[in-house]
């Protein structure tokens, strides 16, 4: 793998940027220079300068302080909404690929009626009729996510089921559940690393069109998407209110998106498109 | 042809139904009761439950989810406890309706009309949007595979990532930071009453994302399709490398290009309703946001079931122009 990260010096460049992101979300409440809630009347507005980085918006919060926040709240709902999709689309993978029959046809059908949303609109249609909040936007893109993963283990566990040593692990005496667990579950995770990587982003992404529509967290709290939002109104006047928070969140799923085509690459060129 | 054709709208129909039933549950969902909605908070009990009686919500789950089918087909379908709604353009004699979609909270006009309305200025768009995706996509894809491991194509696909990457409702303000505000060229939001130069920001906008997934897909197709023998005979018999391109490889890359293209171009919605708000375009996508801001949730749940049925509609349309790509599959031998 580090071998790997040599080659590709644009994939190591990503992890590195994300580590750093991780570790400036993680230890974001000892490293800001401000309060990120702290409403200051006498600062409203200044342009990026030595004492506020990223300049400051209309109500004087400091834009590099809550752009560290916002990490925070993207990080952690992007790796909580792969892992809650995971476990919903693995479950339903596996199941289906490994049952076939009557089972596999109807989770199918649930799958591809899932799949038949258009996804932001779903989790628009999702986060609407629940309370707003961290964990509504977290239920609607678990809901909308769980598909696309679900078909591709599918796949990986219909053809796994074939194999001589998931036959072997039967003759065995093996339970269903063991062969699913054990046997079959296993020899899915390259494929699993792989979506899971593509899927950080583009749940980041989701979160932060979610927030932009005033269907995320609530204000104060900081995301990235709400903050852009805000800066919409001054574009012309403080550019700097849109341009980092926006340019945080690009680099962050570019990174992402980067290193999930590397490990891709790495782990299973069979998915490369 | 015309089996190919039926079979493919049969398979669909129990995913509209599956799409229809959560648009219901989500009507359902709907935090608060929906007769407050129509006659106040301020209404005796008896004139609530009069109210509920003549909604039909006092009856079981499945009969609502019929009377809500009905209300939404496109057929005239005359069952106890359907409305017909004024306002209605289609005449009462024909067999066909304009689907009812509840009414709005605040303006109390039909959900269906009011997305009818706005219907043009969203097509526009993303009409748009699709020329920009398949003049950039296509070409940056068929660069990369022309010239693979050169320069070119490592700056393809590095564009490639960033329009997957970047937020669309960020791209567009940054788009409109430097193209309206910087140098003047393009108006920064409006529809100028048709003119195309107020387009042209908006459709790229709309459109990049898909065109940095086209030339992905471009790219990867293009270069499988090369690896196979019929392109060495082609080749090998002296054909022009034009010809081998365009003729033998770009064909043979067509289903994964247009199977992508299709279901982007459905998913249109999505992007609309960011890029629609940013610019000020006056479409559907503005409709679902400014109902979002109000809550207007009949509203809201139209725009998501009517965007959903435009993906299973492109995605029917996507089979079909399998069909005319591919003619063993139109024979009725490839399932």
């Amino acid at each position: 793998m580090l071998n790997f990260l040599k080659k590709k010096k644009l994939a190591a460049a990503a992890a590195g940027f994300l580590v750093l992101m991780i570790l400036a979300a993680l230890l974001a409440p000892l490293i800001v220079p401000f309060d990120p809630n702290e409403v200051d009347l006498d600062r409203v507005s200044r342009s990026p300068s030595r004492r506020h980085l990223f300049g400051t918006d209309e109500k004087g919060w400091d834009i590099f302080s809550r752009v560290l926040y916002g990490a925070r709240l993207s990080l952690l709902i992007g790796g909580a909404a792969t892992a809650a999709s995971l476990v919903i689309g693995g479950a339903v993978g596996l199941a289906g690929g490994y049952f076939q029959g009557p089972l596999d046809s109807l989770l199918q059908m649930v799958t591809d009626i899932t799949l038949a949303f258009p996804g932001l609109l779903l989790a628009i249609g999702i986060t609407i009729v629940l309370p707003p909040g961290f964990f509504s936007v977290l239920i609607a893109l678990s809901l909308v996510g769980w598909s696309s993963i679900a078909r591709v283990i599918r796949g990986e566990a219909l053809s796994l089921k074939q194999r001589e040593f998931v036959e072997a692990g039967r003759a065995g005496g093996a339970s269903h559940f063991k062969l699913m667990v054990r046997h079959i579950l296993p020899n899915c995770l390259p494929l699993i690393l792989v979506v899971a990587s593509l899927k950080v982003g583009s749940f980041i992404l989701a979160e932060s069109a979610l927030s932009f529509l005033d269907l995320g967290v609530r204000p104060p709290a900081a995301a990235w998407g709400f903050m852009i939002s805000a800066g919409r109104e001054y574009l012309k006047t403080a550019p700097w209110m849109t341009l980092f928070p926006g340019l945080a969140l690009a680099l962050t799923v570019i990174a992402c998106n980067l290193l999930g085509d590397a490990a891709r690459d790495y782990l299973d060129p069979r998915l490369k498109m | 042809m015309i089996r190919y054709l039926l079979k493919r709208l049969l398979v669909a129909i129990p995913t509209l139904l599956g799409i229809t039933l959560i648009a219901f549950i989500l009507v359902k969902s709907i935090p608060g009761d929906p007769t407050y909605a129509l006659v106040g908070e301020r209404t005796s009990a008896e004139v609530i439950e009069r109210n509920r009686v003549r909604l039909g919500l006092d009856r079981p789950f499945l009969i609502q989810y019929g009377k809500f089918l009905a209300n939404i087909s496109p057929l005239r379908i005359t069952a106890p406890g359907t409305e017909g709604f004024e306002g209605d353009p289609a005449p009462s004699s024909s067999p066909f309706k304009v689907p009812y979609l509840g009414r709005s909270y605040f303006t109390g006009s039909p959900v269906s009309l009011m997305i009818l309305e706005k219907l043009p200025a969203t097509g526009r768009l993303a009409l748009g949007a699709m020329l920009v995706a398949i003049l950039f996509g296509l070409g940056l894809g068929i660069v990369s595979a022309l010239f693979p491991g050169s320069f070119w194509d490592r700056l393809c696909s590095l564009l490639a990532i960033g329009g997957i990457s970047i937020p669309v409702f960020w791209a567009g303000l940054i788009l409109i930071l430097i193209f309206s505000y910087h140098l003047g060229w393009f108006p920064p939001s409006g529809m100028g009453g048709g003119a195309l130069i107020f387009l042209i920001l908006p459709a790229v906008t709309l459109g990049s994302r898909s065109a940095a997934y086209l030339a992905r897909i471009t790219r990867a197709s293009m270069l499988e399709s090369a690896a196979a023998d019929h392109v060495l005979t082609a080749r090998a018999k002296g054909l022009s490398r034009f010809q081998v391109v365009s003729r033998h490889i770009f064909r043979n890359s067509l289903i994964p290009i247009v199977t992508l293209a299709g279901l982007d171009f459905g998913s249109y919605l999505n992007g609309a309703v960011l890029t629609e708000t940013i610019f000020s375009w006056d479409g559907v996508g503005r409709l679902a946001m400014n109902a979002i801001l109000q809550r207007d949730y009949p509203v809201i749940i139209g725009c998501v079931l009517f965007g959903a049925v435009i993906f299973v509609a492109a995605n029917i349309l996507v089979d079909l122009s399998y069909a005319w790509i591919d003619p063993r599959i139109r024979l009725g031998n490839g399932d």
